[in-house]
C-alpha cells in the first residue's frame, strides 16, 4: 500500500535548517494497521503530512497504492488526496460552520459525485458511527468523542484505501477513546489500511504493527511478547 | 462544482455580515461615486447624433479686426482664435453651395406669440430661425406633419415648426397641421409638430447656454430680413454698422449666425474648405476679412471639444471619482486579505479532503464577485439618486440618468473590482501548503 | 522604543502592508486636491459684485399688445416703469437698465481715451436711466451721478453721457481723472465722462470682470429690463406689488421675475456641484480608509492573539502592547504619507494641465498629513485596544 524509500525532509529558514526526516524508509503493506510512535520531535507529524500528500519532500521515494506519488502536480495530489486517502486528526478538523451531513459531505462535493450518491454514502457513514439521529447538528453541539465519530464518518463516507490518524483520542478521554479505537479496529477489519501516529502505548497496543521514529528515521524496536498476544487476542 | 464554491462562499460571507457589509459598503461607494461622474461627464461629452456626426460640419471664419485676434476667455493672444458666429451676408452667401447635402445658418430669437384670446394671453416664446434642411440634420423627431422644403426657404414662407408643449398648449394636443398661428404681426401655418425632443446638449448651438431644451417654434430663416428678427443670442463685432437701419446691420460684419453643413462623407470636408476658402479670398478682394484666411470647417464632436462642452471641472470631478474607486479596490484588497487568511485553517482542511487549488481558487473569487455585484448593484441604485439631483442643479428640465452604456461600464467596472481586488487575497489562500495549518 | 523590531516585521507582511501605504498614499493625493479644488470655487464664490446682491431683483417686461412697436410709446411707458417701481412699499431704488449682475455675461465693446494715444480696450458696456448707481448700491467717488436730463431721446445721436467704474478709469487714464474726459467707441461714437463710481465686478467670458459704463438711456427695444433695490428683509412683501403696479402702468404684457440671488446661484451651480461632490469624496474616502485600517488592524491583532499573550507573560504591559499597534501604525501612516506627498502634487500637475485646475497650496496638503494622522491614531485605538486586552494565558493555551 505505501513503500517509502530513503525520504529526506528538510525545513529551511533565514538561519537554519532543520532536517526533520533523514531518511526514512517504510513499507506499510495493504490492509495492516500500523502505530508510529516517537517522542516530540521525532519526525513523526512531518511523515504523516507527506504519507498523506498534504507536504512535498526533499529526497528518495514514495509508491502509494503501486504508484509513484514522487512528483505530482497539486491536483493530482489533491484527487488522490480526495479518493484514497481518509485523515482522522486529533482536533477532529470540522468546519465549525457546517453540520454533522454537510461535513461528511465535503470529501463527496470535491469528488463530484451525483446527489443521491452522496446522500446514499453519507446517510450510511453516520449510521455506522451511531449519529443519525444528530446529523443536523452543528460540531459545538456534539462531544468531543461525538466530533472524531463525525470526522471518522467523514472518512468512511469516501471510502479510502488509507487512512491516516494523527493522535485520534489524544484529546479524548479513555471511554470515548476506547469506543473510537473500536471504530478504527472494524474499519481496518474491513480491509482499510490504517497508519496511526500516537503516544499512547494503549493505542498502538491495538495496531498490528508498531514503527518508532528518532531523529527522523525508523529505529528497530522489539516489541514486548505480551502485547503481540494483546495485539492477537483483540483480532 | 460551481454552485457548491459558489454555496461556501455564500455561507463564508454571511458568517461576518458586519464584516460583509463594510466590504459591500466600500464598493458600493466607489462605484457609486466613480458612475455618477463619468456620467455626468459622459451626458456632456457622448456623441449627440451616433452615425452621423462625422457628417455634419460646423462653419466659422476669421473676419475680425486685423489689429488683434478674437479674445479669448482667458485673455490670451492666440492668432488663430476666430469668433464663435459668422456674418449674416456670409452664411446667406455660403447657402448657395451645392456641395453639402444639407445645411442650414441658423440663430435664436424671441417673439410674442398671440393664441386665440380664449386660450391664453399672448405671451413670449424662444424662437430659432433655421432653414428647412434643419431637421432632418439634427434628427428632430415629428409627431405630426415634418419640416419645409428648400422651395418655402427661398420664398420666406410664413410656416412654422412646433414642439410638443407648444402644441399641448394652443391646440390641446391634436394634430394641428394646417392650423394658424399668429407670430409677432403674421400669421404663419403650422407645417409640423415635433414630438418630445430633448437632447441633452443643444447640439446645434453650442455658443449660449446648451443645456436647455430646445427652442419652442421654428421658422424660416428667410423671415430674418422681411420681418426684421434680431438674434437674442451673442453677437460679436469688432467694427460698427455703416448705418442704423436694420439692413445697415445685416450687411455689417457683425457676427451672429451659427452655420452648419451635412456633407456626403467626411472625406468632403476638404472640398468644402476649399470653397470657403475661395469665397473668402474673393471677399478679401472688396476690403473685407483683413485677416490672415482662417476659415474653419470642423466637426461636430471636434468642435464640442473646442467649445469646451465638457467643462474641465466635470474631467477633475471624474478623474477623482476614478481614484475614488481605486482606493475602495485597495481597501477590499486588505480587508478580503485578512479575512481570507483567518480562513486558513478551514481551507486546510478542504484541502486535506482533496480540494484542488482551482476549487479554493474559485471558491474565493466567487465570493469577491459576490461582493463586487452586490456593491456594484448598491453603488448604482445610490448614484441613480445622486444624478437625479445633479441633474436638477444643472437644468430643471433634464433627467439625467444611467443609459445602456454606463449601465454595462458600471456593472464592468464592480466585477473587475471585485476580480482585482480579489485575485491576490485568493490566489494567497490557495498557494497555501495545507500541512501548515492542521497540526494547531 | 521598538522602532527596529517592529520595522522588520512590517517588511515581512510585505503585501499587507503596501496596501495600506498605497491606500494612505492615493488617500492624501486625492483629499489634498480636492481641498484644493474647494478652495478654489469658494474663492469664486467668495469674489464680491459690491452690489446689494440680496436685495436686488430683476424684472422683464415682455410686451405684446402693438402699440409697443412705437419708440416713442416704449421709452415713456418705460419711463413711467420706473416711477412706479420706485413708489412700491420697501423700494429703495430701482432703474432701468441693459445690466443684470452674475447672469455670466453682457455686452461689450472696444473704446479709447480721447485724445490719447489710440490704445483699444475692451470693456463690459450698459446703458441705463439714472438710478442705477443707487440701485446697485454703489458710490460716486468722482464727478456727478447721471441726471435725467442727460438722456438724448435722438435715435441719431451719437454722443451721450457715462459713468465709468473705477478700475476702468485706472486702466484708461492711468491714474488721472476721467472726469471731463471722453471715451471713443470704434463706430466713433463718443461718450463724454461726467462721473466715476466704485465698485464694480461681473464675470464676463474675457477678462474685462472689472471694466465697464452706464451711458444714460432708455432700455425698451424687445422688452424692458429693470433692477429693483428693497429695503432689507422686504423681498417677499415688495415680490406681489411688482406685476400689479406695472400693469396699471400698462397690461398688454407678462412679466418675468428673479431675484438677483437665484441669478447668482445658477452661475455658481457647477462651483456648488463641485464643493458638494469633493466634500463627500473627501468624507467618505477618510471613513473608507478608516474602516480597512481597522479591519486590517484587527486582523493583525487576532492572527497575533497568541504572539501577544506571550509578550504579555514575558512582562509587557497593556500600555506597552497599546503603544506597539499605534507605533506600527504611524509608522504605516507616515510611509504613505511621504508616498503621497508625491501622489498629491503629481496629480494636481495633471489636473492644473488638463482641468484649468488651481496649483496647489501646501498648507492643504499640511492639513491633509494631520487629518490621516489623526483618522490613523483614531482608527487604530478600538483594535489596539482590543490586543491589550489579550490574556497572558493565552501563551500557554494549545489552541
Amino acid at each position: 500500500m505505501l513503500q517509502m524509500n530513503d525520504i529526506k525532509k528538510v525545513y529551511r529558514t533565514d538561519l537554519v535548517e532543520t532536517h526533520a526526516l533523514e531518511g526514512l524508509s517504510l513499507t506499510v503493506g495493504d490492509g495492516e494497521f500500523v502505530a508510529v510512535m516517537g517522542p516530540s520531535g521525532s519526525g513523526k507529524t512531518t511523515f504523516l503530512n507527506i504519507a498523506g500528500l498534504l507536504d512535498v519532500f526533499d529526497g528518495g521515494s514514495y509508491r502509494l497504492d503501486g504508484g509513484d506519488v514522487s512528483r505530482l502536480s497539486d491536483r493530482d495530489m489533491s484527487h488522490i488526496r480526495n479518493r484514497n486517502i481518509g485523515f482522522i486528526f486529533q482536533s477532529f478538523n470540522l468546519i465549525p460552520d457546517l453540520d454533522v451531513f454537510d461535513n461528511v459531505d465535503v470529501p463527496l462535493r470535491y469528488r463530484g459525485l451525483p446527489a443521491a450518491e452522496r446522500k446514499r454514502r453519507i446517510e450510511k457513514a453516520v449510521e455506522l458511527v451511531g449519529l443519525s439521529s444528530r446529523a443536523h447538528h452543528l460540531p459545538s453541539q456534539l462531544s468531543g468523542g461525538q466530533q472524531q465519530r463525525v470526522a471518522i464518518a467523514r472518512v468512511l463516507a469516501a471510502e479510502p484505501k488509507l487512512i491516516l490518524a494523527d493522535e485520534p483520542t489524544g484529546n479524548l478521554d479513555s471511554v470515548m477513546a476506547r469506543e473510537i479505537m473500536d471504530l478504527l479496529d472494524d474499519i481496518n477489519r474491513q480491509g482499510t489500511t490504517i497508519v496511526m501516529v500516537t503516544h499512547s502505548p494503549e493505542c498502538a497496543a491495538r495496531a498490528t504493527r508498531e514503527i518508532h521514529l528518532l531523529d527522523g528515521k525508523v529505529v528497530d524496536v522489539e516489541r514486548p511478547p505480551a502485547l503481540i498476544e494483546t495485539a492477537a487476542a483483540g483480532k | 462544482m460551481l454552485a457548491y464554491n459558489t454555496r461556501v462562499a455564500t455561507r463564508n460571507l454571511k458568517r461576518n455580515p458586519l464584516l460583509a457589509a463594510i466590504i459591500v459598503a466600500g464598493i458600493a461607494l466607489g462605484i457609486c461615486a466613480s458612475t455618477t461622474f463619468t456620467t455626468v461627464r459622459h451626458m456632456f461629452a457622448r456623441d449627440p447624433l451616433p452615425g452621423k456626426s462625422s457628417k455634419i460640419f460646423y462653419v466659422r471664419m476669421d473676419n475680425w479686426d486685423p489689429a488683434q485676434a478674437y479674445p479669448d476667455a482667458g485673455g490670451g493672444t492666440n492668432p488663430h482664435h476666430l469668433p464663435t458666429q459668422i456674418t449674416y451676408r456670409d452664411a446667406m452667401e455660403l447657402m448657395r453651395s451645392n456641395l453639402p447635402v444639407r445645411q442650414s445658418a441658423q440663430f435664436q430669437s424671441s417673439m410674442v406669440v398671440y393664441p386665440d384670446r380664449r386660450i391664453s394671453r399672448p405671451y413670449t416664446e424662444r424662437v430659432r430661425l433655421v432653414f428647412g434642411d434643419f431637421f432632418p440634420m439634427f434628427d428632430a423627431p415629428f409627431q405630426y406633419g415634418h419640416g419645409w422644403d428648400r422651395r418655402a426657404d427661398a420664398k420666406g414662407e410664413q410656416v412654422a415648426v412646433i414642439n410638443q408643449a407648444t402644441n399641448e398648449k394652443l391646440f390641446g394636443g391634436a394634430n394641428s397641421v394646417g392650423k394658424r398661428l399668429r407670430l409677432g404681426d403674421r400669421d404663419f401655418t403650422v407645417v409640423g409638430v415635433l414630438a418630445r425632443w430633448r437632447p441633452f446638449i443643444k447640439m446645434y448651438d453650442l455658443t449660449q447656454n446648451y443645456v436647455e431644451e430646445p427652442e419652442a417654434i421654428f421658422i424660416p430663416f428667410s423671415l430674418t430680413r422681411p420681418m426684421q428678427i434680431r438674434t437674442f443670442g451673442n453677437s460679436d463685432g469688432w467694427k460698427p454698422p455703416t448705418g442704423t437701419t436694420f439692413d445697415d446691420f445685416l450687411a455689417s460684419d457683425i457676427d451672429w449666425v451659427q452655420f452648419w453643413v451635412e456633407l456626403r462623407s467626411p472625406a468632403d470636408q476638404a472640398a468644402y474648405q476649399q470653397f470657403v476658402d475661395n469665397y473668402v479670398r474673393q471677399e478679401k478682394t472688396r476690403g473685407r476679412f483683413p485677416r490672415p484666411l482662417n476659415n474653419q470647417v470642423t466637426s461636430l464632436l471636434t468642435i464640442m471639444r473646442e467649445f469646451g462642452v465638457v467643462r474641465p471641472a466635470m474631467n477633475a470631478m471624474a478623474a477623482m471619482s476614478l481614484l475614488f474607486l481605486v482606493i475602495c479596490a485597495l481597501n477590499l484588497t486588505g480587508l478580503l486579505l485578512g479575512k481570507f487568511l483567518a480562513r486558513a485553517p478551514e481551507v486546510s482542511v478542504r484541502r486535506a479532503l482533496g480540494a484542488t487549488r482551482a476549487d479554493i481558487f474559485m471558491q474565493h473569487i466567487i465570493e469577491c464577485e459576490i461582493v463586487g455585484i452586490a456593491g456594484g448593484v448598491i453603488g448604482m441604485l445610490l448614484s441613480l439618486g445622486v444624478l437625479k439631483f445633479i441633474g436638477k442643479l444643472i437644468t430643471a428640465t433634464t433627467v439625467i440618468s444611467l443609459d445602456a452604456e454606463m449601465i454595462l461600464a458600471a456593472i464592468f467596472l464592480s466585477l473587475v473590482a471585485g476580480l482585482i481586488a480579489g485575485l491576490y487575497p485568493a490566489w494567497r489562500i490557495c498557494a497555501m501548503q495545507p500541512a501548515v495549518q492542521l497540526k494547531v | 522604543m521598538e522602532f527596529g523590531p517592529i520595522v522588520r516585521a512590517l517588511t515581512r507582511n510585505k503585501v499587507r502592508v503596501l496596501l495600506i501605504v498605497l491606500q494612505i498614499a492615493i488617500t492624501l493625493a486625492v483629499i489634498t486636491n480636492a481641498i484644493n479644488m474647494i478652495a478654489a470655487e469658494r474663492v469664486k464664490m467668495q469674489k464680491q459684485s459690491g452690489f446689494d446682491d440680496e436685495n436686488l431683483l430683476w424684472v422683464r417686461s415682455r410686451p405684446f399688445a402693438e402699440a409697443f412697436n412705437e419708440r416713442s410709446f416704449r421709452i415713456t411707458t418705460t419711463q413711467s416703469d420706473v416711477r412706479a417701481l420706485a413708489a412700491i412699499p420697501g423700494v429703495r431704488g430701482a432703474a432701468n437698465t441693459s445690466f443684470l449682475p452674475w447672469q455670466g455675461g453682457g455686452s461689450s465693446g472696444e473704446v479709447k481715451a480721447g485724445g490719447g494715444d489710440g490704445t483699444l480696450y475692451r470693456m463690459q458696456m450698459y446703458t441705463s436711466s439714472p438710478g442705477i448707481t443707487d440701485t446697485l448700491g454703489v458710490r460716486m467717488v468722482s464727478g456727478r451721478n447721471l441726471r435725467d436730463s442727460d438722456i438724448d431721446l435722438d435715435p441719431n445721436a451719437t454722443t451721450s453721457a457715462i459713468i465709468i467704474s473705477r478700475e476702468l478709469e485706472k486702466l484708461v487714464f492711468k491714474g488721472q481723472s476721467a472726469v471731463g474726459r471722453q471715451l471713443i467707441e470704434r463706430d466713433n461714437s463718443v461718450d463724454n465722462i461726467v462721473g466715476v463710481f466704485d465698485p464694480f465686478y461681473n464675470p464676463y467670458g474675457w477678462p474685462i470682470h472689472e471694466y465697464t459704463y452706464f451711458a444714460a438711456g432708455v432700455v425698451s427695444r424687445g422688452g424692458a429690463n429693470f433692477l429693483v433695490r428693497v429695503e432689507p428683509g422686504k423681498m417677499k412683501q415688495v415680490i406681489p406689488m411688482i406685476e400689479k403696479r406695472l400693469l396699471v402702468v400698462n397690461d398688454g404684457r407678462n412679466f418675468d421675475l428673479k431675484t438677483v440671488s437665484e441669478i447668482k446661484d445658477r452661475y455658481f451651480t457647477e462651483s456648488r456641484i463641485v464643493i458638494g461632490a469633493m466634500t463627500a469624496v473627501i468624507v467618505l474616502l477618510i471613513i473608507v480608509t478608516g474602516l480597512g485600517i481597522v479591519g486590517v488592524t484587527s486582523f493583525s491583532v487576532t492572527e497575533r492573539r497568541k504572539q501577544i499573550g506571550t509578550r504579555r507573560a514575558l512582562g509587557a504591559t497593556k500600555q506597552a502592547i497599546l503603544r506597539h499597534f499605534l507605533l506600527e501604525n504611524w509608522i504605516i501612516t507616515n510611509s504613505g504619507v511621504i508616498l503621497g506627498l508625491a501622489l498629491a502634487y503629481g496629480l494636481n500637475y495633471v489636473l492644473v494641465t488638463n482641468t484649468g485646475g488651481v496649483k496647489l497650496d501646501w498648507r492643504f496638503v499640511a492639513g491633509g498629513v494631520v487629518l490621516l494622522w489623526a483618522q490613523g491614531i483614531f482608527a487604530t485605538l478600538a483594535p489596539a485596544t482590543r490586543a491589550a486586552a489579550v490574556s497572558p494565558v493565552v501563551a500557554t493555551r494549545s489552541i
